[in-house]
């Protein structure tokens, strides 16, 4: 029976639950052992995202499970964090057995160039976390209260720039890391630390660490592949005559909102600025600093950075961030982005290797009736002398393969019948879908086992306008957390309940402009009825290169 | 003279007098007796000012007679719970103790005492109760609620007018209601997202209303101790020669999906048969043959079935004989022998010679196999009279009547084999499993077992070990035990083969450690891991603490299978007595026997 006391406190019980965890240990050692139950205590639960997993459940099974009797099918989720997604071809053999070992038999490439596991059970979870860990991976701080990992483009090669990029994303997602050591103890059987403050402080985080997850990109123009403006912080790179000049800095982005609670919205980071590239741990640091004692404590739902900017005012903000930092930023530069789409297909980088871009639907790598996408990815890590490389839109990159092998890459691909781009319509290639149903908790609606099937009949739409080949981004997501950031699809799909979604419409084809409500509630036949009819218009009256999502405004559609 | 005469000549107004006419009549003397002594005792609390005097609208929080307000809430995203409890403060705060709870947690049989109930509910999926609520609204719905005249309700019912099923959950609730009788204290009313206003509106109408509710009840409308209906006497007595036929109320399949078991667990209604039993007793049950069988035998038989026959229970055709009256599985010695005197069958009569090829012949052999090996031109009725009769299996009855009132539940796991090249079932558990439904009734009995009963003592620890079907008394025990409000402690050994299909009632062994009725759980799965686990490695693992009960005075209990089972468990727990209790194996079978003696060791096993 559920006797909670509702009284009202300053902060929400989460932060004392943070602060009393002991640097993020709780009971998870104990909880792990209890052999009644698949679960861990709704306490542990939060504070084992700290340490890269979400518990949850098989939704498909709750009903049945209930009336069985038995506690629903609790599973664990485990998200494998590598800066800027870059794994070696061994590491992605370990991680390929690990989902079939413990996992339910797929890897999961997320909107945030993170892997992850779904369906692992808890008598298997840490055996799990240190498989992961032999690989040289880890998921610690892949969720929680604190600074994720930090997004960039995956391909170095692309530019001397990209490269300094990406090493910048790198040194900031291990700079942010938490310094607890309870990690270690609970997961690889480090001995315990005795534990006096003073061996593990939070220099930067303290004991309550922050009011909210905290995210960070990098983006290289004109590609806007991790979607900047969706991060909490993000930083544009600025070059010069091949060089990187510095970054344009931006705050205060975020796509989550909860129906029916005007608080909340999505919001889109702001460019407040230009720093020099070695400022950027000092601003970073900054930023969450200001968060950190500025943020939300009551109310997670306005807990983000950009509810704590929105209530002081953005002058407040900078004002507050220059203060710290005893210093002006500079008037940004400019810049532009033409897409936040992905380039498929061979690319060849500065150091002479080949990149080939593989569209992975939604991200999800399975084998899928004579489609082995996860088997043909295996094989080719095993002769594989290169990388893979996660994007921000849920694709893989097959990395620093040589001229010689491109081929027997080509071939592998072919036999395990992954087609390539060629063979897929511009808004398939556009699509991504969060993981919504079975496992997401959060969950209204489906998006990742739908969406592909409602490209099959809006693929037919395009084809009859001709639109096969346009790039139509179309995102979907479940619920308004908007992991699959569907409030910036040219196209974006919310669910409401099973088989309802409210459809909106008119982002930039870039990223850098959110799109509009059209309508709420409608079936699978309603979004074929009402995209049918603005297809058909777009085709017709589109001016030449004009983008769908810039259309809709035009016409005043939205 | 008439005594209502007396009342209406007394101290009431009219309407009292009414009243107290109404609710004092068709008392029975106990009620009556009980009552004046009731009122002696809290007569000094009644001289409150009656309802038309009062001002205030407060409720008098010392009202002892008024029962808590319960509050019951069904949640998706939080909303309701969080109303709920705001809700439970306010009411507090007003004065009248309030419970409240998550209709998962709530247990029906609390609602016959509740007088006062408030549901914050929300709409689900499209239309749909929340999973919170799916059960209780399905109670409430079903032909298994009883009436709810005693109760007084309101809803509050959260929704978006953005679907189709605006607040429907809410509105169900408050139709199945109706249906029992309960009546509205305060109109529903259905919020939209922004429910703060309208639950405002709500919470201060429904204080309004429990002032009144409550000042009324001072004026003493208060509900007779009797008024749990008490069994019917003179009702038909059912026994093994006379089964009740039970409806199927439920049947759920427990092994969740990919288990390699298949367990079933079956509620039955009694109905008004009066039948009674107690926790340990086990339920009789008779099985009809299945028509692959019965058309087996007639096609062996040569016969069409349409056949007049004499059973053993009267004329009927040989099909029904077949079907009702006779056992087609398994095959026993007393028909070898009973076709051997007439046939004279000399191999038939070699076999009955050595024990050991009789057994041998008997393992997974059934009827028809024998029949097709020794055809016989035998009349029907000569074939029928080397069957087996009709014999109810036992099962376990796995509830408690404190609990489930009028309703018998039992786990039947279900017997698969084959043999001789055919796949084989078992006589009853294959009827249980296979061609039983929902509605359909079985010809049922108690057999009672008073070889295995809780303590008397209701301190008395109880130590329970049951793996697969040998938990389903415990579940009784353990129902019992909470609804009597038992203190004594409680350890459950169970195991079965894997942890996440096959953890028999694990929902409610886990809520029962919650609240604190069943003390602690040790659990085996033998096949979660590469070397095999069973009850009797829990019991050594923990045989310290297992010793240190035994010394506290408890009670030890095993159930289930007999063949193995139950001796590893014996093996275990003289071990456990050596060891801890520093003893000899002589000295620890004295134990173990002064335990069975004293009716601290028993078992019921199969
Ligand atoms: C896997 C992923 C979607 C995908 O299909 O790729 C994902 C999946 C989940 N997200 Fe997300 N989010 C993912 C990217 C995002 C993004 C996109 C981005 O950051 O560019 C967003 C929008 C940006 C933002 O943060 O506002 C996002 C906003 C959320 C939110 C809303 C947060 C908010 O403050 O509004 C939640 C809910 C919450 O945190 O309370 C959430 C929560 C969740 C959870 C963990 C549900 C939960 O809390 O129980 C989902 C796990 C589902 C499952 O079964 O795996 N996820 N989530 C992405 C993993 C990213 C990573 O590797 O770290
Ligand atoms: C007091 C008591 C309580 C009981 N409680 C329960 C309970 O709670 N739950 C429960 O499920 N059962 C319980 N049983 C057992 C139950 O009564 C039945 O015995 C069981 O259901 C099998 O009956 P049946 O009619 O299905 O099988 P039957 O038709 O009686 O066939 C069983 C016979 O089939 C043969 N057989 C079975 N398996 C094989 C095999 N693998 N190979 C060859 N031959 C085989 C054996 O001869 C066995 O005796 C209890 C029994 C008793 C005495
Ligand atoms: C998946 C989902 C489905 C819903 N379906 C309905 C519906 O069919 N009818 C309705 O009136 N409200 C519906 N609602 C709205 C909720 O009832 C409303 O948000 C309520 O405030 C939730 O309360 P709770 O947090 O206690 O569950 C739905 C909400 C969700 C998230
Ligand atoms: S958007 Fe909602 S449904 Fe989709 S993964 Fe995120 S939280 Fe789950």
């Amino acid at each position: 029976m559920n006797q909670e006391t509702f009284a009202e406190e300053a902060v929400s019980p989460e932060e004392h639950l943070k602060e009393n965890s002991n640097y993020l240990r709780g009971n998870i050692e104990q909880g792990l052992t209890d052999p009644l139950t698949g679960s861990l205590t709704p306490d542990d639960m939060k504070i084992l995202k700290f340490h890269g997993s979400y518990q949850q459940q098989d939704r498909d099974l709750e009903k049945e499970r209930k009336r069985q009797k038995l506690e629903p099918l609790y599973q664990f989720m485990v998200r494998v964090r590598a800066a800027g997604g870059i794994v070696t071809a061994p590491q992605w053999l370990l991680l390929d057995e690990l989902a079939d070992q413990y996992g339910n038999g797929t890897l999961k490439l997320t909107t945030r160039q993170s892997f992850q596991f779904h369906g692992i059970l808890k008598k298997d979870l840490k055996a799990s976390f240190k498989l992961i860990n032999d690989a040289l991976l880890t998921t610690i701080a892949a969720c929680g209260d604190v600074n994720r990992n930090v997004m960039c483009n995956p391909n170095p090669y692309q530019s001397a720039v990209h490269e300094e990029a990406y090493a910048h994303a790198v040194r900031l997602s291990e700079y942010f890391k938490p310094r607890s050591k309870a990690y270690y103890e609970i997961w690889l059987d480090q001995e315990k630390v005795i534990s006096s403050p003073e061996q593990e402080q939070e220099p930067l985080y303290g004991r309550r660490y922050l009011p909210r997850k905290f995210k960070i990109g990098i983006a290289t123009p004109p590609n806007n592949d991790i979607d900047i403006f969706a991060s909490d912080l993000g930083f544009i790179v600025i070059e010069e005559d091949g060089k990187l000049k510095g970054f344009n800095v931006c705050a205060g982005g975020g796509m989550g909102a909860t129906f029916g609670d005007s608080s909340t919205y999505p919001r889109l980071a702001d460019v407040i600025g230009f720093i020099a590239p070695e400022e950027i741990i000092a601003v970073s640091e900054t930023v969450m600093a200001i968060q950190r004692d500025f943020g939300d404590r009551l109310n997670r739902k306005n807990a983000r950075i950009k509810y704590t900017i929105d209530r002081r005012g953005m002058d407040w903000f900078v004002a507050e961030l220059q203060n710290r930092l005893g210093r002006e930023l500079l008037p940004a530069a400019p810049y532009h982005f033409d897409t936040n789409g992905d380039r498929y297909g061979w690319l060849q980088g500065i150091n002479g290797k080949w990149f080939y871009t593989l569209f992975v639907e939604n991200g999800r790598v399975r084998n899928n009736g004579k489609r082995a996408l996860k088997d043909a990815l295996r094989e080719i890590a095993r002769i594989h002398r290169g990388d893979l490389r996660l994007t921000g839109n849920q694709n893989l990159i097959i990395g620093n393969v040589e001229a010689a092998d491109k081929n027997a890459i080509e071939d592998i691909l072919k036999a395990y019948h992954i087609a390539d781009s060629a063979a897929y319509t511009g808004l398939r290639l556009s699509s991504l879908a969060c993981v919504a149903l079975n496992t997401c908790g959060l969950a209204f609606a489906e998006a990742e086992r739908y969406l592909p099937s409602l490209i099959d009949k809006l693929d037919i739409l395009m084809k009859e306008n001709g639109l096969e080949k346009e790039e139509i981004n179309i995102r979907m997501t479940g619920c308004p957390n908007g992991c699959a950031r569907s409030r910036l699809g040219e196209i974006g799909l919310v669910g409401r309940t099973v088989g309802k979604y409210n459809l909106y419409l008119g982002a930039s084809h870039n990223g850098d402009r959110l799109n509009t409500l059209y309508k709420e509630m409608l079936a699978e036949a309603d979004i074929l009825q009402e995209l049918g009819g603005i297809l058909q218009r777009f085709s017709g009256d589109r001016l030449a290169g004009e983008h769908f999502g810039d259309f809709v405004h035009r016409k005043k559609i939205v | 003279m008439d005594w209502t005469t007396g009342i209406v000549k007394g101290p009431f107004s009219e309407t009292q007098g009414k009243q107290l006419v109404e609710s004092l009549s068709g008392l029975s003397a106990g009620q009556a007796q009980w009552l004046s002594g009731y009122f002696a005792g809290i007569s000094p609390l009644l001289e409150t000012p009656l309802p038309a005097e009062r001002q205030d609208e407060t409720a008098p929080s010392t009202a002892p007679e008024a029962k808590p307000v319960y509050i019951l809430y069904g949640t998706h995203t939080g909303n309701s719970e969080r109303l709920a409890g705001e809700a439970a403060k306010r009411i507090k705060a007003a004065g009248r103790a309030v419970k409240v709870s998550d209709m998962d947690s709530f247990k029906i049989k609390e609602l016959s005492d509740t007088d006062q109930l408030l549901i914050i509910v929300s709409t689900d999926g499209d239309g749909e109760p929340p999973v919170q609520a799916e059960d209780f609204l399905q109670y409430l719905q079903s032909s298994k609620a009883r009436k709810l005249d005693h109760l007084s309700y309101s809803i509050l019912a959260l929704g978006d007018t953005s679907y189709t099923y605006f607040c429907k959950t809410g509105k169900d609730f408050e139709e199945a209601l109706e249906k029992l009788n309960a009546s509205s204290m305060v109109p529903r009313i259905d919020c939209d997202v922004d429910f703060e206003d309208d639950y405002e509106r709500w919470i201060k109408e429904v204080i309004t209303a429990l002032g009144q509710l409550s000042v009324s009840h001072n004026g003493l409308l208060i509900g007779f101790p009797g008024d749990k209906t008490a069994p019917q006497d003179g009702s038909p007595r059912y026994d093994r020669k006379h089964p009740f036929s039970a409806t199927v109320l439920q049947k759920i399949k427990l092994n969740g999906r990919g288990s390699t078991k298949e367990t079933y667990h079956l509620e039955l209604d009694l109905g008004d048969s009066g039948l009674r039993y107690e926790p340990g007793d086990a339920l009789g049950i008779y099985a009809l043959n299945s028509n692959r069988l019965v058309d087996g035998a007639l096609g062996l038989l040569q016969a069409s079935g349409e056949e007049l026959v004499e059973s053993y229970r009267g004329p009927k055709t040989l099909k029904d004989a077949l079907m009702e009256d006779y056992e087609l599985t398994p095959l026993t010695a007393v028909s070898l022998r009973r076709h051997a005197e007439i046939t004279g069958n000399k191999e038939i009569k070699e076999i009955l010679a050595d024990d050991g090829r009789l057994k041998k012949y008997l393992h997974g052999r059934d009827i028809l196999d024998f029949i097709a090996a020794y055809p016989a031109d035998l009349s029907p009725e000569i074939w029928l009279s080397l069957l087996r009769k009709n014999t109810p299996r036992m099962y376990s009855i796995a509830s408690s009547q404190g609990m489930v009132g009028d309703e018998v539940h039992v786990l039947v796991s279900a017997v698969r084999y084959s043999a001789h090249g055919r796949s084989r079932e078992g006589h009853c558990s294959s009827f249980l499993a296979d061609r039983i439904q929902e509605g359909d009734q079985v010809g049922i009995f108690v057999d009672p077992n008073t070889r295995f009963r809780l303590p008397a003592d209701p301190d008395a620890p109880v130590i329970m070990v049951g793996p697969g079907t040998g938990i389903a008394p415990y579940r009784a025990f353990i129902q019992e035990r909470a609804s009597r409000g038992d203190e004594g402690k409680s350890w459950l050994f169970f195991g079965e083969r894997n942890f996440t299909t096959d953890f028999l009632y694990q929902a409610e062994w886990l809520r029962h450690l919650k609240e604190g009725t069943l003390t602690r759980a040790s659990v085996a799965f033998s096949r979660d891991q590469r070397e095999k686990v069973y009850v009797q490695h829990k019991m050594l693992e923990h045989g310290k603490e297992l010793f240190d009960w035994l010394e506290n005075g408890a009670h030890f209990y095993v159930c289930g299978d007999r063949e193995h089972m139950a001796k590893d468990v014996d093996k275990s727990l003289s071990s456990i007595i050596r060891e801890y209790g520093g003893m000899s194996p002589e000295k620890a079978a004295a134990y173990i026997k002064t335990l069975q003696h004293s009716g601290r060791y028993q078992s019921d096993v199969y």
